[in-house]
Parts: C-alpha cells; sequence; structure tokens
C-alpha cells in the first residue's frame, strides 16, 4: 500500500479533446487546482466535467497541451505509464459507483490492490479497508454482496474504493447523485474528513448547487476556452 | 493469486452458465474420449486373446469366422472337421492339441465340448464345485453362473437346434458339477462340457433303455442275428445319470466325431512354422491360422472405421470451439462495463485478458475433468453392460 501522500497540485495549459468526429471538444487555456484544494466543478450537462476528470485520471488522452499533476506529466506518458500513475495517485468516484456486482463490499473496497499487482494487498490495507468501511458506517456489511445494498450504502462502498490506496488526488464525478439531503451532507463529510486525513486534493462535479459553499473553489463549466 | 481469486468468484457467482459451459465441453470430449478409451480396451481384450491362443486349426473357410469361433464361442466356423483330423495333428507331435465342439446352447448360452487340457491352457480354476468328471457334466463360466443363477447342484436344458423340428437333437440336461472363478474373457460366459457330452447333445451319441431286455419288448421294431431295431416308441435318455449313463453310446467310428475347432499349442516358433507349413496345401481340408494375425487384421479394418470417427469428432469439436468463441464473445460483451471498471482502476489490458484467459481455462478443466470421470466411469462399466468384457 502506497504511503499517506500531500495533496499534488493539478496544471492544465492549452489542453484540447474531442472525441473521435463526435463534434465535442473540450478546450481548457489555463486550469489549476493548488494542492490539498476541494474544488467543485459545476455545470451543465454535456460540457465536459466528467471528461476533465477522466482527462486527469488519464483515462483518456488529450489531443493537445500539458496536464500535470505534482510532477506528473500526463500527456507523455505511455499507456503502462499513466496506469501506473492512476494505481499510485488517483482516486476515483464514479458517477455509477461501477462496482463490480459479484463482489462482496470488503473485495469491491480491496479491488484496485486485486487488479493491480503493483499494490501488496497486505494486512495493512484490508486494515485500511475496514478503518474506512467503519468510518462509512458500512463495517457491518463487508460480507455482504453490493447487489444487496441502498444506493446510498454503495455510494459509500465506491468512496471507500476510491481512498483506500491513499490517493494524492480524489476525483468525484457526482458523488451525491441519488441521495436524500441527509445523506449527501453525510458523504460530503465523509469524504473531506479522509481526504484531510492524507491530504488529498479533491476535485468533485456535482449538479448540486447546494453543496457549492462547502467546497473551497467553484468552477464553472462551460469555462471560457471551453466548448461543446 | 488475485487472478485466481476474482475468477473463482466470477465463475462461482455465474454458476449457470459455467456449468452450461462445462457440461457442453464435457460432452463434446466424452464422446470421442469414450470410443477411443472403449476401442483401446477392445483391441487390447481382443489382442490378449489371440496372444494367448498360438494357433488354431479348423474347417477350410472364412478365416474370421474360425478365429471368432475359436476365440469366443460366437461365430458360426466355416464348417466342421474330425476327430480323426486331431488325431493327425497328435500325431504330428508337434504340440497339445485341444479340440472344441461348440454349435449349440443352453438358454442362449454357447455349450462348449473340450477336453480337461482347456481348463489348464486358459488358466481356468474352479470357483465353487468341481470340475467335469463324468458325461453329461457341465462347469459353467462366472458371468453365466451369475446370469443363469445356476450353481453346483442345478440342472440346465440345453436349446433344441429348431424348436418346429420333432426329429431333431432332443435337448439333454446337464448336470452343473462346478462354476469357473472369473477370468474377463469370454470364458465367463460359455457352459463347458466333456466333448462326449457335447457329441451327444449334437445327437449324435444317445442313451436309451437296454433292448435286449423283456421290458424293451414294446420299443422294438425286429430283432436280427447281430442287431436289435428300434420303433418310434424308444425313448432317449435326457438326463445322464450313475444309473444310465452306461446305455450312453455313440454309432459310427469315433475318428468320424465333428469338431469345430481345435486350439493347438507349439513347444516352440519352429513347430508352429512347421505345422502351419504341413496344413497350407490346397488338399488340405484343415486350415492352421495365428489368431493374433487375423485379430489384427480386423482390428486394422476397425482402426479405419476409427479413422472416420475421428474425422467427424474433429467437425464436432470444430463447432464446439466456434461456440465457445461465440459464448465467450457474448460474455465479454456483457461483461464490457465490468472490465472497463478494472481497467478505470489502473487494471492492464493484459491483465483483463489473463482473468477471461483463466476462466476460460478453468472451463475447458472443469469440462475434461467431467469428460475424464464420466468416460472412466462408462469404461469401467462397459464390461458389465457389455458382458464380462468389452468383447462381445
Amino acid at each position: 500500500m502506497p504511503s499517506p501522500d500531500s495533496g499534488a497540485g493539478i496544471r492544465i495549459e492549452n489542453l484540447r479533446f474531442a472525441y473521435g468526429r463526435a463534434g465535442f471538444e473540450l478546450a481548457i487555456d489555463r486550469l489549476e487546482f493548488p494542492p490539498g484544494a476541494r474544488v467543485a466543478v459545476a455545470g451543465p450537462s454535456g460540457c465536459g466535467k466528467t471528461t476533465l476528470l477522466r482527462l486527469l485520471a488519464g483515462i483518456h488522452v488529450p489531443r493537445s497541451g500539458c496536464i500535470r499533476v505534482g510532477a506528473d506529466e500526463l500527456s507523455g506518458m505511455s499507456d503502462a505509464a499513466r496506469r501506473r500513475f492512476r494505481i499510485s495517485r488517483i482516486g476515483f468516484v464514479f458517477q455509477d459507483f461501477e462496482l463490480v456486482d459479484y463482489l462482496a463490499v470488503r473485495e469491491n473496497i480491496l479491488l484496485p490492490y486485486y487488479v493491480n499487482s503493483a499494490l501488496d494487498l497486505n494486512a495493512a490495507a484490508r486494515d485500511r479497508a475496514g478503518y474506512l468501511a467503519q468510518r462509512m458506517g458500512i463495517a457491518d456489511k463487508l460480507g455482504r454482496c453490493v447487489t444487496r445494498l441502498s444506493q446510498g450504502e454503495r455510494q459509500r462502498v465506491a468512496i471507500c474504493r476510491a481512498l483506500v490506496a491513499n490517493p494524492s488526488v480524489l476525483l468525484c464525478d457526482e458523488p451525491t447523485g441519488n441521495l436524500d439531503p441527509a445523506n449527501k451532507s453525510l458523504i460530503v463529510d465523509l469524504l473531506f474528513e479522509n481526504a484531510a486525513e492524507t491530504g488529498a486534493t479533491v476535485i468533485c462535479v456535482t449538479h448540486d448547487r447546494e453543496l457549492l459553499p462547502r467546497f473551497d473553489r467553484t468552477i464553472e463549466f462551460p469555462l471560457g476556452g471551453a466548448a461543446s | 493469486m488475485r487472478s485466481l481469486f476474482l475468477v473463482w468468484r466470477y465463475m462461482a457467482a455465474h454458476r449457470g452458465k459455467s456449468a452450461i459451459l462445462v457440461v457442453c465441453i464435457a460432452l463434446t470430449a466424452y464422446l470421442p474420449l469414450t470410443v477411443h478409451a472403449l476401442l483401446r480396451e477392445f483391441e487390447r481384450d481382443w489382442t490378449r486373446r489371440a496372444a494367448s491362443t498360438p494357433l488354431v486349426a479348423g474347417a477350410k473357410g472364412s478365416r474370421f469366422d474360425l478365429a471368432l469361433h475359436a476365440l469366443y464361442f460366437r461365430a458360426q466356423p466355416p464348417g466342421t472337421i474330425l476327430e480323426r483330423d486331431i488325431d493327425d495333428l497328435r500325431a504330428q507331435g508337434l504340440g497339445t492339441v485341444i479340440p472344441l465342439h461348440s454349435r449349440y446352447t443352453a438358454q442362449k448360452t454357447p455349450v462348449v465340448g473340450t477336453t480337461l487340457d482347456y481348463f489348464g491352457f486358459r488358466g481356468l480354476d474352479i470357483a465353487d464345485g468341481d470340475g467335469l468328471a463324468m458325461l453329461g457334466d457341465c462347469v459353467v463360466g462366472a458371468r453365466a453362473a451369475r446370469d443363469l443363477e445356476i450353481g453346483p447342484g442345478d440342472r440346465i436344458l440345453t436349446d433344441p437346434e429348431n424348436v418346429f423340428d420333432v426329429s431333431g437333437t432332443q435337448p439333454l440336461h446337464l448336470r452343473v458339477v462346478g462354476v469357473l472363478a472369473e477370468s474377463g474373457t469370454a470364458d465367463d460366459s460359455a457352459i463347458f462340457v466333456d466333448i462326449k457330452t457335447a457329441w451327444v447333445v449334437a445327437g449324435i451319441g444317445h442313451g436309451h433303455m437296454d433292448l435286449r431286455s423283456e421290458e424293451a419288448d414294446d420299443a422294438v421294431l425286429r430283432r436280427e442275428e447281430n442287431r436289435i431295431v428300434a420303433n418310434a416308441a424308444l425313448e432317449n435318455h435326457i438326463e445322464i445319470g450313475a444309473e444310465n449313463v452306461a446305455s450312453f453310446h455313440f454309432h459310427g467310428e469315433r475318428g468320424d466325431m465333428p469338431v469345430t475347432a481345435a486350439i493347438v499349442v507349439p513347444p516352440d516358433g519352429k513347430a508352429a512354422a512347421i505345422l502351419r507349413g504341413r496344413y497350407q496345401s490346397r488338399e488340405s481340408v484343415v486350415q492352421v491360422l495365428v489368431p493374433r494375425e487375423v485379430v489384427g487384421e480386423m482390428l486394422a479394418l476397425l482402426l479405419r472405421a476409427r479413422a472416420i470417427l475421428d474425422a467427424n469428432v474433429l467437425l464436432v469439436a470444430g463447432s464446439t470451439v466456434l461456440f465457445l468463441i461465440l459464448v465467450i464473445a457474448l460474455s465479454l460483451r456483457l461483461r464490457k462495463a465490468e472490465l472497463e471498471i478494472m481497467f478505470h482502476l489502473g487494471c492492464a489490458r493484459l491483465t483483463v485478458a489473463r482473468l477471461v484467459a483463466l476462466e476460460l481455462l478453468f472451463v475447458l478443466m472443469g469440462g475434461l475433468a467431467v469428460a475424464s470421470v464420466l468416460v472412466a466411469a462408462t469404461v469401467r462399466l462397459a464390461p458389465i453392460l457389455l458382458g464380462g468384457s468389452v468383447v462381445p
């Protein structure tokens, strides 16, 4: 398990990205996220918020421009290097949770360890999974299959999984979607608390305007250079 | 290990799909594997029985029929030779000659007339009861005894040659004196009698009341100086016992008695070659053959048939592979989201491929394991189902 990493600063310059010939193009001339910052990304659907998160995670490759996360320059990385970067530095809470249905809660939380030989699935990792589950209030469901959980519980499992490898950047795509107001607030509290423990930078895409005041900063999409 | 764990969890969660794939592969592999295994057993049985029988002598005609008859008592021989021919063979001094006479059955089980030499030659031991001692005695093969539910002290009636021929051979009650130990060969499914008893079964010998006595007057047509002619009222004994065994007799010369085949056991290869050479002339009414060669020819025919079967199996296997490819392609399509999750979490494409390959490997191994168990069970049960050995 990687050692807790302080939050990494992120800098984007002259970024251009497009999905094939679909017509959508994301263009960001300059954007910066300071280390340890809690930044919300808001805006209408289809304006490129999720695409930005995937670019920052190294899942998508920009057509041109520069993305620097800490000391890592993503644009020039090979596929394997971006994968290693994603394993070691990024925690991702996906919009639809992206849990594996046939695995139990514990196994879903530890999934990054199961699929990456670079991560050592040792007692410390298992302890951390248990600790995160306890903090998220799902410790009693660790052995339960995720298909038997409520939406809120599944959301917490996804957050635990994003945090389990102590990422320096936590990317969250609508982490409170489909949740009631009480649970929304609770999830954000838990997210911030756990990120604060490692000093991770939090970038959170959300449609929920009520949550925006809780972030250090809000970036409204489309940006000046962003187009759809 | 982590990959194995994930594959195991996936297969356990999709038990139905995994089981169907395993069954498909198992059934596809089962048929050709079973055919091969049974043919191997079949070849082994045939070769062993043939190899343990150095030479077979019999009437000229189909070599296959003669070999099958002498080895398995199943096919009808191409003809009969005479006891005189057996004496000629013995007179060569080139080996032990064991005559066989097997044309009749008792409750569909072949009745084999032979001499005591046969039991020694085949290494047949009596498991229950005693050996042949008297005319009318029989010892029964282990499987025949089980199937017919008979044992020492029981009687078994021979089958009439033709139920509509009232003037034909009369059925004879054979007295079961012993049961042979199981040998796993055709001997298990036969009833053995002394060759003279076989001649009685064939109607060449018989026993009846003493026509010289006064009680037999009703059965006498006329008395001449040196012979008595019986009428239709004369009844033959249908069972041979101590009280009537002396009345049994054979009409004609012993040398004219029929023998359907003979096993010849020469002391060495040279004697066997000399014997074969002496009976190769066109004029000879007896042929001497090497069962191993004849069975080898039959197996060669069988192997050609197996080649056709193998080609058919290849087609089935090909279609199964295509079916598997389709299933895997559809499975990957269904699992696309799940595999994308793993990729998003930093899993290498190669690792994803390894997971799928491992899953396929498990399914293949499972299928082959199930097929192996089925094949082993089939091969084990085949002798029971087919009767004593794989060879009918």
